[in-house]
């Protein structure tokens, strides 16, 4: 397992190292420099100005000392400074991902501890009334981008019945009952999305583990259905989920950026599309690097629990 | 086939066992014929849209602004008295247009790549791998986003920035299937007989490997619509005054309460299209592993 474990952290050194290239690539190609930005606003284009600013930013450095400069000021924790907003990118990104995780942690236990009821429940009687309609559901929930279900919840909920705000702007210093009320419609929509992923995950892993001969044996020595099911097959059962997890927590990245541009809420999604909005680099490179290095981060957990769970993996 | 057909059967008794065995065996599932029915619809719509629209996308009608459904205006009309019958009718061109090119990048250089990353394999299959790592350690979107702030936000970058992303997936499942393929006897004989790469790659690895690339295809088309239409909401897709749906829906937004139609009406179109896209992805992967089964 440590060997494993070893050789997973040292794969994900060189993602990284791969990922910081391939978005400091892409963000050169941004049209303008961070210089254009800062001065384009208020002074007319005099050569002078300009090539002295960049000297003090040091982008008239050849592009791979910017690169390699940029890369060991992340190793020491340094950011950066945002142009837009005058101010360290760290605490930032720190304060955004706050944010972002009070609707993502949530959205994620609930999607996930649901999923698997419901899949089980449509994968014991697969053709049934009851998988009938979670599958509806569950294509439905697929098939519905985050954005338009999260404007019909604020049409319905909000405008209609009234229930929710239909902004979620937090306020410091409120409750956590004041919160669960604000969050509850992202939440909601969050969840609602990766909770059809997961499900028919669950449902189909469920359906081929039931047709094992051990569940057979053990259903045919005379253990009751409901132990068979939840303590043989559903072990087996939640390994794809596991990795499907860490996929969704991936798309629930994705998602994070659609649900909080709907509901105005300033996660890192949203500081996300301001930077792009803004055209402020330093920010856009930082924090494209913090999601990346999250996203593989939640990979390599849960490829470990996969290990952990099936002790097949190490050895492959 | 026979051995799922004796296991369902015998559960359901001797009946349903006969009648199970008298089905042909490569019936068309139901979900292939409804999910098909409705792509074809919007692909006619794509292609006979603009021509049946009572009026041009981008007319101004200020009197009726933001006038409810009526004989006149079927979905109503938006801010600008704008027909939305029409826009969304239009907008089905631009989105199964901008889904499908952004598809067909992606799974034609996935396929290049997966084929010839499986098949030469060794050192170049391991850098190319593991430079699909990398670009699939950012989610979807986000790398799309990425893409498009740097080329610039507009249709043709958007589909581009689609292709990318697709890129890597499409690879890996192409090589995985190519490997599988790697040791059998009819490419070893091509080897033995001299055969050109490029010959054992397209004539005899790629006509075995089709299942797969349709099934994955049909999961990309999906991912594909939603992530034109959630680019364009995020205003990184198609720029006013484009009928693009995700863009309808980000700029009424401020009237989805008091003329809840400017909002409904493109998610209802980009609903139904997706659903329809999935139940045609499902259905192909249950047809062809019937099909598979069926001839083995």
């Amino acid at each position: 397992m440590l060997k494993y474990m070893a050789r997973r952290l040292g794969l994900l050194t060189l993602t990284l190292i791969g990922i910081s290239a391939m978005i400091f690539v892409i963000v050169q190609i941004l049209p303008g420099d961070a210089v254009d930005q800062i001065l384009e606003a208020w002074v007319e284009s005099e050569g002078g100005a300009h090539d002295q600013l960049r000297k003090k930013l040091g982008l008239d450095r050849p592009l791979h000392v910017q690169y390699f400069t940029w890369l060991w000021d992340i190793l020491h924790g340094d950011l950066g400074r945002s142009l837009s907003m005058e101010a360290p990118i760290a605490p930032i990104l720190i304060e955004r991902l706050g944010f972002s995780l009070r609707l993502a942690i949530p959205a994620l236990v609930i999607s996930v501890s649901l999923s698997l009821v419901l899949g089980v429940i449509a994968a014991i009687k697969p053709n049934g009334f009851l998988d009938h309609a979670i599958t509806v559901i569950t294509l439905t929930g697929v098939s519905v981008p985050a954005f338009v279900s999260g404007s019909l919840f604020i049409l319905i909920f909000a405008a209609w019945l009234q229930w929710f705000p239909s902004t979620s702007s937090l306020s410091e210093g409120e409750g956590f009952f004041h919160w669960a009320y604000v969050l509850a419609m992202p939440i909601a929509v969050l969840s609602l999305e990766a909770l059809a992923h997961l499900t028919r995950i669950t449902r189909s892993s469920m359906i081929e583990v039931l047709k094992t001969p051990y569940v057979r044996t053990a259903r045919l020595k005379g253990l009751p259905k409901r132990l068979v099911i939840y303590k043989h097959a559903l072990r087996n059962a939640m390994l794809p989920t596991v990795t499907v997890i860490a996929f969704n927590i991936g798309w629930m990245l994705g998602g994070v950026v659609l649900v909080e541009q709907v509901f105005s809420y300033p996660g890192l999604g949203s500081l996300v599309l301001f930077s792009i909005e803004q055209r402020d680099t330093p920010l856009l490179q930082a924090s494209m690097f913090f999601v990346a290095t999250g996203y593989c981060v939640a990979n390599l957990v849960a490829d470990m629990a996969y290990a952990l769970l099936d002790p097949r993996i190490r050895y492959s | 086939m026979s051995e799922t057909t004796t296991a369902n059967g015998s559960a359901n008794g001797l009946g349903a066992e006969t009648a199970r065995i008298v089905k042909p065996p490569r019936q068309v599932p139901l979900s292939l014929m409804i999910g098909g029915g409705i792509v074809g619809m919007f692909l006619i719509l794509a292609a006979i849209g603009p021509y049946i629209t009572p009026y041009p996308f981008d007319q101004f009608h200020f009197s009726t602004r933001l006038a409810p459904p009526s004989a006149d205006f079927w979905w109503g009309t938006d801010r600008y008295g704008r027909d939305i019958f029409s826009r969304v009718i239009h907008g089905t061109r631009l989105t199964v247009f901008m889904a499908g090119t952004g598809t067909l990048i992606g799974v034609s250089f996935g396929l290049l790549i997966g084929l010839f990353s499986g098949y030469v394999g060794g050192w170049i299959d391991e850098v190319l791998m593991r430079l699909t790592d990398i670009a699939m350690s950012f989610p979807g979107l986000l790398l799309a986003m990425l893409v498009v702030a740097a080329l610039g936000s507009n249709e043709v970058n958007a589909v581009i920035s689609i292709g990318i992303v697709f890129t890597p997936k499409v690879a890996r499942v192409v090589r995985s299937a190519t490997l599988g393929l790697r040791h059998v006897q009819f490419v070893e004989a091509a080897e033995v007989r001299g055969e050109s790469n490029s010959f054992i790659i397209f004539r005899e690895i790629l006509p075995n490997v089709w299942p797969p690339i349709i099934v994955e295809t049909c999961i990309r088309l999906s991912y594909a619509v939603l992530l034109v239409v959630s680019l364009s909401y995020l205003g990184l897709g198609a720029q006013p005054p484009a009928p693009d749906w995700g863009l309808m829906i980000a700029k009424e937004r401020a009237f989805l309460v008091s003329a809840s139609w400017v909002v409904l009406a493109p998610a209802a179109a980009i609903v139904s299209l997706i659903i329809g896209v999935n139940l045609l992805g499902d259905g192909m992967r249950e047809w062809l592993a019937a099909r598979k089964t069926a001839d083995e």
